[in-house]
């Protein structure tokens, strides 16, 4: 029952994870470039 | 032409060619937006935290992670992710802690090596350089990446490496560290996710752990073999061994890769972000190869895959499991676990001779330019060794025990010494430790290879001094302590420090 729960959450984690960063990223990025626009202006 | 252990689909090879194509797109791309050697080998010191947790994370898990840990798995079960994964999981830890310092002490700084010349003077940096240079030689990842292709399309493995190796350079050369960013944060997405699917699939279409224990009773013969699977501490490698291996983990304290990243960052915090960020992943990358490589112990009990070698059953594993489509995913995941390592070291080594002989020694003066092409030159002269390097060592693990060694014995000790001891540092400390600890891995891992006896049981090269008998990767334990104690006793007698520069 345990290794069959941990199997299944660290699995999550390995999918999961991973897509967060892209979020994560985006975000960022989205920030940056607005920053830059208000330079601008 | 061989026999290929997996059989792709038309959609699985579509994927892959996709994948290949666009890494090679990514590296033209920043080759057009490129100004100077700080563009391109520092990626204008702007990596943010998300940027930073993929390409620290896939730098560091390259194939030897995949297939290494996969195949410590098959044979000796979860004692692959406790015994083996863990010690690195507490040194990123460390690493963690670390790491930002190292950024707040040298904000302009740019390579790991640059702290020993600065430090200790030019011989300390030209050792602690050669000692960065060895290590950042993709052996591993050339000899992994032929490994693969003979895999999928049984040809000599010798074709694939060389195949592997224009594929990463190419991108490298052109794209800089930006490139090595961008297609590591890919590379990781692919890496991660893959495996993921992989084990939650393959886990539940076997029976989940009822199922696993089933197959691994009909694989070794009784319930208490299948049980020693599930034991943390199991394994059939001696305490010394380990603690050998173990050590080998200290390796990430002075891994130049991570330091060109650190500097690279924006700002310490985004370091510490991405190390808590990262930390967990890696862990779940570790267990799910781990559990793959039992997954494929039991199958091949249970008769659902063939009978593999232990480096294939990762494979064998996913070919069976993963449908139309994703296998092309895992493929390209595996291919990126390899490139994603052999382009960050490939660009190391160019920084190497570039950035630390070129300018550090050969030519202060010298413009941007001159630096940024003797880095590509040096990127070349990288590929040409690696790909000699892998005919002569037969294991992968070989090549890693060796490579670690060398950066263990030559810079974290001056390295760490220098950048964080009150007093400045002896040159006379640095000169020594550095050059004793790179004649002797260097002496060790020659006189191993050509005067000890190989052991067919162990599959290593066994030393024997009087009574005592040492396997080559027990060089390790004796080198290391060796330099620290001439590290402290030359600190303690020498006067003379280096002016750092202002």
């Amino acid at each position: 029952m345990g290794w069959n729960v941990t199997c299944y959450i660290m699995g999550a984690i390995s999918i999961i994870g991973p897509i967060c960063l892209i979020f994560w990223y985006v975000k960022g990025a989205k920030a940056q470039l607005a920053n830059l626009n208000k330079k601008d202006d | 032409m061989g026999n290929a252990v997996v059989q792709l689909h038309v959609v699985d090879w579509a994927i892959v060619l996709i994948y290949i194509a666009f890494m090679l797109f990514v590296g033209f791309y920043f080759s057009k937006k490129q100004q100077g050697f700080d563009d391109y080998f520092m990626a204008g010191r702007s990596l943010t935290a998300p940027l930073l947790v993929g390409t620290l994370v896939s730098t560091f898990y390259g194939l030897d992670t995949l297939f290494g840990t996969s195949e410590v798995g098959f044979y000796e079960g979860v004692s692959a992710f406790f015994a083996y994964s863990l010690p690195y999981t507490a040194l990123y830890v460390v690493m963690a802690i670390l790491a930002p310092k190292f950024k707040e002490i040298f904000p302009d700084g740019t390579t790991m090596q640059e702290i020993a010349f600065k430090k200790y003077g030019k011989t300390t940096g030209v050792f602690t350089s050669i000692a960065a240079f060895l290590y950042s030689t993709n052996t591993m990842e050339m000899m992994g990446i032929g490994f693969i292709l003979n895999l999928i399309t049984g040809m000599p493995i010798w074709i694939g490496t060389l195949i592997g190796a224009v594929l990463v350079l190419v991108y490298t050369w052109t794209g800089g560290l930006w490139a090595v960013t961008m297609t590591d944060f890919i590379q990781f997405i692919s890496m991660m996710i893959t495996v993921g699917i992989a084990l939650i699939i393959g886990w539940k279409a076997i029976g989940g752990y009822e199922g696993v224990f089933e197959g691994l009773i009909e694989w070794t013969g009784s319930a208490e073999d299948a049980s020693y699977f599930f034991s943390a501490g199991a394994g059939y490698l001696s305490p010394w061994t380990l603690v050998s291996y173990g050590i080998t983990a200290f390796a990430v304290l002075a891994e130049p890769a991570f330091f060109q990243r650190v500097f690279a960052s924006s700002g310490p915090k985004e370091i510490q972000k991405a190390f808590t960020a990262g930390v967990p992943m890696w862990l779940s990358f570790d267990w799910c190869v781990t559990f793959l490589g039992i997954i494929g112990a039991a199958a091949i009990g249970l008769g659902i895959i063939p009978e593999v070698e232990a480096n294939q059953a990762l494979f064998a594993i996913c070919g069976q499991y993963l449908p139309v489509g994703l296998l092309g995913v895992f493929l390209a995941g595996v291919l990126a676990a390899a490139m994603s390592t052999a382009d960050s070291y490939f660009l190391v080594s160019g920084g190497v001779i570039g950035y630390d002989i070129y300018k550090g020694v050969i030519n202060p003066d010298a413009t941007s330019e001159q630096v940024e092409r003797m880095t590509k030159l040096g990127m070349l002269a990288s590929a040409v060794f690696a790909i000699a390097l892998t005919f002569l060592f037969d294991a992968i693990m070989e090549v890693w025990v060796f490579q670690a060694t060398i950066i263990l014995s030559v810079a974290l000790v001056p390295v760490y010494f220098g950048a964080f001891s009150k007093k400045p540092p002896k040159k006379i400390a640095g000169v020594l430790s550095t050059g004793v600890g790179l004649a002797a891995s260097i002496i060790w891992y020659i006189w191993s290879n050509f005067f000890g006896t190989w052991s067919d049981d162990w599959e290593v090269y066994l030393v024997r001094i009087g009574n005592v008998e040492l396997w080559q990767e027990h060089g390790i334990l004796i080198i290391v302590p060796l330099v620290i104690v001439i590290y402290l006793i030359a600190n303690a007698v020498g006067k003379v420090t280096v002016e750092e520069a202002a």
